[in-house]
This record gives structure tokens, sequence and C-alpha cells, in this order.
């Protein structure tokens, strides 16, 4: 029942998000690219910019579990990396830029908080 | 996109020009810093990185590679944060100064974007110089001790927000200077004086020739005879010193990062470790070698107190700075040379109950211990003492005695002595008299057929060393110079032969 519950916590919080990048002026490319390596919740365009946006969603119900950031931590980032390396190489974007952003849903305050450019590649 | 800003390292007190080159391009996003650096060179990057964001500054998603060539030299210290921030913002085109070249970047970056303070700031200045670098850019903490340095401008700066401003000339910042001249002026009095020091002419002589000419001394003598009251006072009647002198020992001050808030360090160092102290921060080391006690102690006086006391190794380590004036330090990643010209000035117990040859006390000790004690003090390094002095008990009577002649009447003396040495060597790149090679003892210290036909007999009797002769030569010759003399007369000689006592034994 629990598990069903999380993905369905999480399935809400990139909805609301996809709908806040979309007022942003970001394309949505692909969502839940999974690959052997590993997960990208949703990978988005910067228009602005011109970025490629490799967004890690982390939806909270209640204050019990922390803020969400913290939970992104080296290992999931080296699983986003990686995923992230695969898609680029499939995608030959090589030369284009890369950001990694995390946006924390806290779905009990209706808040998202989108912390851009979160990490690099060196951990 | 690419851009070239420069810093410096040192390496001892030798400086290293390092140009810190920085790359910003698209592709997965990093921070690399490469080229030999130290851990807290790497740790650089956060700072570098936080105080760029914290001046209100966006960085981008992007690459950056950060260079610091040569890249076969190992980088070390905080130095190189502001060069690397400005290198980073010169490749995003936020600072648009095309004239930097000529310029080095030095300092540590605060969170904030606050300048730090940085150690070794005058060496720095100096070897830029001599690179040819025209323009210094540091902490504005350091600008005073940076601004010594004549001939390169010298511009001191708050935070990364001003600097960014000033390179992008939409503000001034006036270069400083200052009047090297008040530093000296400063009067600093001291509590100690000579005339607190009853009976002791001998011992005070012989401190005073020390003084004059940059000897080594030791005193040995009962407990409580007042060995370390004199010793404690002679830097009050140490000469005065000269700017290049001054310089020499503030460049090493800084170094070791112990100058406070002092520009130039205007009084000769006085440095008095415990006898406890480890071999190497007596002559300095580490894994990138910082200057010891020795060093510390260049062109002043480093004064042992106790010298029995002191680990046997610790004290043969002293024998080859005290002759070399010069110490070399070897590790694994660096090799180092710091200057250490020191007077020594050491104090020792003839026993261990420290009674022997007393006239008020009987000594306890076993004719046994009392050699094993002496025994510490090895013949090489006994050799090195220009001057020894015994310092026996006073006469109850002569504590009441007045009119001592205090410290300024003896440094006046002094002064007057260095003046004439300091004329006298001023094309063979030596300060005093303690410093003479064997070439130029035969040209400065010419003894007449029959005074020295004395000192032969002297030698001879005594079985004296090579360096015995050596050093009486040089005694006599700063004996002649406090009487204000040209040539080495019998008198002089007389006095520095007796000088000597513990070699006759």
């Amino acid at each position: 029942m629990r598990n069903f519950h999380n993905k369905y916590t999480g399935n809400m919080g990139e909805d609301e998000v996809c709908k806040y990048l979309i007022k942003n002026n970001y394309n949505i490319l692909q969502r839940n690219f999974l690959c052997k390596s590993g997960e990208i919740d949703i990978i988005a365009l910067d228009i602005d910019r011109n970025e490629y946006v490799f967004i890690e969603v982390k939806t909270r119900l209640s204050k019990k579990c922390g803020r969400p950031a913290e939970a992104v931590d080296i290992n999931k980032r080296k699983h986003i990396i990686n995923a992230t390396r695969y898609y680029i190489y499939i995608n030959k974007l090589e030369k284009r830029d890369i950001r990694f952003d995390v946006i924390e849903v806290y779905l009990y305050k209706r808040i998202i908080n989108h912390i851009k450019n979160a990490f690099y590649t060196s951990y | 996109m690419l851009s070239f800003v420069k810093s410096m390292c040192l390496q001892g007190l030798e400086g290293i020009i390092i140009n810190v080159e920085i790359d910003i391009s698209s592709g997965m996003p990093c921070w690399e810093i490469v080229g030999l650096p130290d851990t807290n060179i790497k740790e650089s990057k956060e700072r570098v990185r936080t105080a760029i964001k914290n001046c209100g500054i966006e960085l981008l998603s992007r690459r950056y590679i950060i260079n610091l060539s040569p890249a076969n030299v190992r980088k070390t210290g905080t130095i190189l944060d502001l060069a690397i921030a400005v290198g980073i913002l010169t490749s995003m085109k936020t600072i648009k100064c095309t004239n930097i070249e000529e310029t080095i970047f030095i300092g540590e970056l605060s969170l904030d974007g606050k300048l730090n303070k940085v150690n070794g700031v005058l060496p720095i200045c100096i070897e830029a110089k001599k690179k040819g670098i025209k323009r210094v850019i540091l902490p504005k903490e350091n600008v005073g001790e940076a601004s010594i340095t004549s001939g390169i401008e010298v511009i001191g700066v708050n935070n990364l927000k001003e600097l960014i401003d000033f390179l992008n000339g939409k503000k001034e910042i006036l270069k400083e200077e200052i009047n090297i001249s008040n530093i000296f002026e400063e009067i600093q009095e001291d509590l100690l004086d000579y005339s607190d020091v009853k009976g002791h002419e001998m011992s005070k002589r012989a401190l005073e020739i020390a003084a004059a000419g940059g000897h080594n001394c030791l005193m040995f003598g009962s407990a409580g005879s007042g060995k370390t009251m004199m010793a404690k006072r002679f830097p009050t009647i140490l000469p005065d010193l000269s700017f290049e002198e001054a310089l020499e020992i503030t460049k090493i001050h800084s170094v070791a990062g112990i100058l406070k808030n002092q520009n130039l360090i205007s009084k000769r160092p006085f440095r008095a470790p415990h006898h406890k102290i480890t071999e190497t921060a007596l002559i300095g080391g580490g894994r990138i070698p910082k200057p010891g006690e020795v060093s510390l102690a260049h062109l002043g006086v480093l004064f042992l107190d106790e010298l029995l006391e002191f680990d046997k190794k610790t004290l043969e380590i002293l024998r080859i700075p005290m002759e070399d004036k010069q110490i070399n330090i070897t590790r694994l990643e660096a090799v180092v040379s710091y200057p250490c010209n020191f007077t020594t000035i050491a104090s020792m117990n003839p026993c261990p109950c420290g009674y022997y040859g007393s006239k008020i006390k009987e000594c306890t000790c076993t004719e046994n211990q009392r050699q094993n004690y002496r025994a510490k003090l090895s013949g090489p390094l006994i050799d090195r003492f220009d001057l020894q002095v015994q310092v026996s008990s006073i006469d109850y009577s002569k504590l009441r005695e007045k009119n001592i002649e205090n410290s300024i009447t003896i440094k006046k003396r002094v002064n007057k002595a260095r003046e004439i040495q300091s004329n006298r060597y001023k094309n063979e790149r030596i300060y005093s008299n303690s410093e003479l090679t064997a070439k130029m003892l035969e040209k400065y210290c010419f003894l007449d057929k029959q005074i020295f036909k004395v000192l032969q007999e002297y030698l001879e009797l005594y079985k004296l060393s090579n360096r015995a002769y050596s050093k009486i030569l040089k005694v006599a010759r700063t004996i002649a110079d406090l009487a204000g003399e040209e040539k080495i007369s019998l008198e002089h000689i007389l006095e520095a032969m007796q000088y000597r006592i513990l070699d006759k034994e």
C-alpha cells in the first residue's frame, strides 16, 4: 500500500512541476527518462537561456521527512549524472549547455521551490 | 571563453609566478582545478563560487576548468583565490579589463566576497618586482606590508565587488604609499635596562662585544648569578637596523605568518625558545618547509637559556646554521633555503646542582655527574661560541652599587662600532665581523708579526682549533672597532683570548 502511496505522491508533484515549468517558458522534452544507469524525472529545455535542464523532483506531504532537497544525496546525484550522460550520448547534445536542477514540491503548503544549478558533475 | 590571470606562490623566499588559466565551456557542468594544487587550493573553488554568487553575479552551469601553470610546481595556500575569481569573471566578461598582464592578484576570499589577509606578502612583492610585474592587487589589510617595496604599484581592495568596479573603471582606488622613516622613528621604551645589573663588568663587556660584532656568546655560572637577567637585557643594546636588514627580517616573519600589525619590523628579533623545543621547530621544516626559530632570529638573537637542558640532538643540529648563516631544508616536495644569520646567546650551569665553582654555596654533585652533565655540550659546539664567559655571583656589598652604565650608553658605542663595520664591508655583502670569511680575515684582520707570535704561542699552548683562531681574530676586530681603532693591537688580541675559557679545560 505504502509504495503505491509514495508513487502517487511523486507523480502528483511532478505534474505540478510540469505546469510550473511550462508557465516559466520551459519546453518539457521528456518525463521519467529511464535507463540502466538511472532515472531522470523531467528533462526540459530552458528557452530563455537555451540550456538543457535535467530536473529531479522531490515531493513532500509533510514536514516529517525533512527538506525534500536533502534527499538528493551523492548517490542520487551520481545516478542522475550517469543517466544524463547517456541521454546526451543518444541525443548528441555534447556541445549544448547542460544544467542540473532540483525542484522541491511542498504539497502540504502548495509551494514549489526551484533550485537552479543545484550541482556539478564533480560531486 | 579563455582567460589568463597572474598570481604568485612562494617556495621558501623565492617567488614563482603562477599563471591561472581559466576556460569556461559548454557541456557537462563541472569545476575542475588542475596543475598540482594542494587540498587548500582545491577547496578554494567552493569559496570562489560562493563569493561570486554572493556578490550578486550569477554563475552559469558550465564547465569551469582552472589550470595553474607551471603545472609541475606544487601550489599551496589560499593565496590564489582572488586570481581564480578574477579569471572566472574575466572569462564571463563581467570584468572587461584587458591590461592585467602585468598585474598579480593575491588574496583569500571569504564567502561574502571579502578579501582576507594572507601571509608572505612582502617577499611576494619583492619577487614580483624582480620579475617585472608592475602592479599588485591584494587585500587591504596587507597593504601596509606590501607598500614597503618601492617601484611597484600596490592596490588594496576590501572585497570582490570593489575590485570588479575598479577593474571596470567604475571606481577609483588610490595607490597606497607609506612613509618608511616613520616606522624607524617610533621609540620603543624598554622596561629592562643594563643599569639594573650590578657588578658583572666582564660579562657585560662580553655582551657588548657580542652585540657590536654579532658574535655568539656562552655564559656559564652558578644558579642565580644573573646570566638570564643579563641575556634578557641584551636586546636593549643591539644595534639599530638598517632598511635592508629590516626588509630581510620582515620577509621571513611574513612567510611564517607572525607579522602582527606591523608593516616592517624595526627591531632586531629576540627569540628565546624553551629547551623542550623540537628539532623541526628549531631549524624549520614541515611538508612544505616553514622557517624555524633560527631563521626567525635572522639578524637578531637566538637566546638559549639553560643550554644543557636542551636535547643533545637538538643542540647538535645548530652546528651548521651557526656557521653557514643559511639553512637548507630538504623535504620530498620542496627544497627550501632560509637565511639564519643569528647571534646565539646561551647560558648554562656548570653542574646539575648549579653551584659548582660558586663562592656562596657548595656543590653537591659528584665528579661523574658533572662530567656527564658537561658531556652534553660537544667540543665543536663550544668551539662555535666566540665568547665564553664565566658569570659568578657578585659580592653582597655590590648590591647597593649606583651609577651603573645604562643601555643607551652601551648601545651608542655598539652602534658606532657597527657603523664602522658596515662602512668597511660595503662591498662584501656582509653586515658584521662575525660573518667574515677566511679570505676577508686576511684582508681586514691583519696582525703584526709580534702580535701574531703571541697568538701563535697561545694556540700552541692550549691546542686550539683553526676555528678558535679565526674566532679570536674576529672578536679582536670587534674590540678594535669598539675602541675606534683601525688596526688590531696586542691589547685587543689579549682581550679576545680571555674570552675562550672553556677551550682551555
